[in-house]
């Protein structure tokens, strides 16, 4: 820190900008986030109608809350789905129109014996 | 003479995105896509229902006169076999300018929800 001698004093140390190649998705980092967080929601829950959206609200807070943690220059979308295991098809698709070098989505498939969780985050640079 | 700088940039975009307009291009669709459908055997067929979907409704959004947006699209499609599903979303944006429209469509055979 620098020192004043008067009141009104100069201060040396610059902001370091953040540098073009670092605002890229990590995709890794946010798929390790995920995972956590459904392991730590779901475990080994059978699906139970009352209880579902309180848990796809928990997945969906807690995953935003770590993203926003990062503090990375990014705006988030995330949706969750947990659907029964009865034996039927589900089947998801994304387009975006979005700056492909700094944007990016990553898609999470969880599952236990009773439902799957199926989580997609896309992140937006700003 | 006191000159007056005026700024050459915008903060906001000049046309917000309406939900409705784009919930009634979803609802369009899906309703054209989906009508009499049944839930494909052949999961390429599936894949390719879906990815026609979500570049229809991708096209149609980019035709809206919204400048400087950019747009997710996502489909979620499904066998109709009485079992339950539920989907939620949380977004971390800017509450001024961005907005999100979901719609679903549901037949005897299948489910559908895009957004």
């Amino acid at each position: 820190s620098s020192s004043c001698s008067s009141v009104f004093c100069r201060d040396d140390r610059m902001e370091e900008p953040v540098a073009q190649e670092d605002v890229t998705f990590n995709a890794d980092e946010v798929n390790g986030i995920v995972k956590e967080i459904v392991e730590m929601t779901l475990g080994t829950a059978s699906y139970a109608h009352n209880k579902v959206s309180q848990w796809s609200s928990e997945i969906l807070e807690a995953i935003i809350k770590r993203l926003t943690a990062t503090q990375k220059p990014y705006k988030y979308v995330v949706t969750c789905s947990i659907m029964q295991k009865t034996g039927a098809g589900l089947h998801t698709a994304s387009s975006s129109y979005w700056d492909n070098t700094t944007d990016g989505s990553t898609v999470v498939r969880w599952e236990n014996k009773f439902l799957y969780c199926i989580t997609a985050v896309y992140g937006l640079a700003t | 003479r006191k000159q007056v700088q005026q700024t050459s940039y915008s903060t906001g975009p000049k046309q917000k995105f309406r939900p409705s307009e784009a919930k009634q291009i979803i609802r369009e669709t899906l309703k054209s896509k989906l009508d009499g459908k049944t839930y494909p055997a052949a999961i390429n067929d599936a894949h390719s229902y879906m990815k026609n979907i979500a570049e229809e409704i991708k096209k149609s959004l980019r035709s809206l006169p919204l400048q400087r947006y950019k747009f997710i699209v996502q489909v979620i499609f499904g066998e109709n076999k009485g079992q339950g599903v539920r989907t939620g979303c949380r977004c971390f944006w800017d509450q001024d300018a961005d907005n999100c429209a979901w719609e679903q469509y549901q037949n005897k055979d299948v489910f559908c929800m895009a957004g």
